[in-house]
């Protein structure tokens, strides 16, 4: 569960992110979250991944209440949770198998499991064929899904998807959504901030609505546009 | 298990990035050499100096001559109160037959014997010292027995120096290899930093997927050590055989010196150098990761 309390995200520079931003968003939950460039997508996910700090205001996810990690616990805190992101942030001297196993062996996992997780994650993201190619021989729709297994691999609880169909053409985003709603099925939360009027539409699912850091629209089963 | 295979796994990424900057891994390991063949060539020049000032002070001596009136008995009764003194290393007595025999050869050409009849030398006693530093002390408790000792002689002013010449050379010996260390620290700091620096996006994504700054450090760390452990070994191997080949022609030009060639020595000071470019090329590594984790 993702609970937002009054949240406010002001920036150094003065400029206030998120004002006051209450939300609750349930276990194995897909929602949109939708808005203009700058109104605060972005700025959400990275509080709930703990890139960043709030202001003010308390988020709690699952039994974590954010406010009280301290910077050594915030490593095993985002063990739960998966990011994927515009720019899949990839290993470019990695195979795609290394690339996902990485994200097992910061958390210690043993040999033997790591490749049974790692080969289950591949085949789940239809990637298993091209495990041992590097990022580079690949098109942009195979790289997200590399990202996609990495977020999966340890089963985390919580997805955050900032924006990942931006850089694809409509054929492959369609699939990245087919795909992460698959995920959603295998009871992980998914938050998917996008721009994508067709996929919002197309596949409907809670949407929250972001503008000026404040939450304009709450809606189950909504549409991109009200 | 888990620590061996996490072991393993940082011993995998150390050697996957030695690979991917190959040119800054060699670039690193030059410059620890280079600056610990610097720290060695002092280490080894500070240590002859050393002993060259310890072989002066381990020469000072004071020269005692006694009254006449003495006997043999009275001379051994004072020599073993003199020996027991602290910072007396040892106390020889010279007979005056054997000092006058010896003054004579040593002026041969003068022909004494046809001036001098009788023997006009005392007998006396030599002290020689543990430390420069007590000579003075010494001097002030032996001039109390006036009755026994006729005068004194002795290179004060020279031992004065020496001590000082001694005390100045260890604390700005140490202080210039502290800074030595230091310099090398700088240097390799920076050197690795580069090599860190080419993987900061590494490190990022890293912290995206839960590692902990322990778990990231540690390939760098093992990294940091063997650079300074190679760099090193190739500034001992230096070292040891420029050393050898020096130290072999300035003994057999200058005998008289007390020239550091024993391997104990040698062994401590390499050692020194070896375990110094290992904590450096460690703490190296671990001052630039943590650079880029804040």
């Amino acid at each position: 569960m993702i609970s937002f309390k009054s949240v406010t995200k002001t920036y150094p520079n003065g400029f206030k992110a998120l004002d006051k931003i209450n939300l609750v968003v349930p276990e194995n939950e897909f929602v949109y979250l939708i808005g203009p460039s700058g109104a605060g997508k972005s700025t959400m996910l990275r509080l709930v991944f703990m890139e960043e700090q709030v202001t003010s205001g308390e988020i709690v996810i699952d039994k974590y209440i954010l406010g009280q990690l301290i910077e050594s616990q915030i490593p095993y805190y985002r063990r739960n949770i998966g990011m994927i992101f515009q720019d899949y942030k990839l290993l470019p001297r990695r195979t795609v198998y290394e690339n996902v196993a990485f994200a097992l062996h910061v958390m210690h996992v043993p040999p033997k499991k790591i490749k049974q997780q790692v080969n289950y994650a591949l085949d789940l993201v239809g990637l298993i064929g091209k495990s041992h190619h590097y990022p580079r021989e690949l098109s942009g729709g195979e790289q997200q899904k590399i990202c996609i297994a990495r977020a999966i691999v340890n089963q985390p609880s919580i997805l955050l998807c900032d924006e990942p169909t931006g850089n694809l053409d409509p054929e492959t985003s369609w699939e990245i959504v087919h795909l992460l709603t698959k995920i959603n099925a295998h009871n992980t939360t998914v938050i998917m901030a996008t721009h994508d009027t067709e996929i919002v539409d197309g596949i409907p699912k809670r949407v929250i609505a972001v503008e000026k850091g404040r939450l304009s629209r709450d809606q189950v089963l909504g549409t991109y546009v009200e | 298990m888990t620590n061996f295979n996490t072991f393993i796994f940082f011993l995998k990424e150390t050697f996957i990035g030695f690979k991917r900057s190959t040119l800054m891994t060699l670039i690193a390991i030059a410059t620890v050499s280079v600056t610990l063949i610097i720290l060695g060539l002092f280490m080894l020049i500070s240590a002859n100096l050393g002993k060259v000032t310890q072989d002066i002070v381990s020469r000072l001596e004071i020269r005692l001559f006694l009254k006449s009136n003495l006997t043999v008995e009275d001379i051994q009764l004072f020599r073993r109160k003199l020996k027991s003194i602290d910072g007396v290393k040892d106390v020889v007595f010279i007979n005056n037959a054997t000092a006058w025999n010896k003054f004579q050869d040593n002026y041969s050409h003068l022909n004494l014997k046809e001036y001098i009849s009788e023997n006009p030398l005392p007998h006396s006693l030599n002290l020689q010292l543990n430390r420069a530093k007590d000579l003075n002390s010494i001097i002030l408790y032996i001039k109390r027995f006036d009755t026994i000792i006729d005068d004194i002689v002795y290179g004060g002013e020279l031992a004065n120096r020496v001590e000082i010449f001694r005390r100045v050379m260890f604390v700005s010996g140490w202080s210039l290899i502290a800074l030595l260390i230091l310099a090398s620290l700088f240097i390799i700091v920076n050197t690795i930093r580069l090599t860190v620096m080419a993987r900061d996006e590494e490190i990022s994504i890293m912290q995206l997927v839960g590692a902990t700054n322990r778990f990231i450090k540690g390939p760098f760390l093992i990294e940091g050590f063997i650079i300074g452990v190679f760099g090193a070994t190739i500034a001992v191997g230096f070292l040891y055989f420029s050393y050898s080949i020096i130290i072999y022609q300035l003994i057999e030009k200058m005998p008289f010196f007390p020239f550091i060639s024993n391997h104990s020595t040698l062994f401590y000071i390499y050692g020194f150098v070896l375990l110094s470019g290992a904590f450096i090329g460690m703490l190296g590594a671990y001052i630039s990761v943590s650079k880029s984790l804040k």
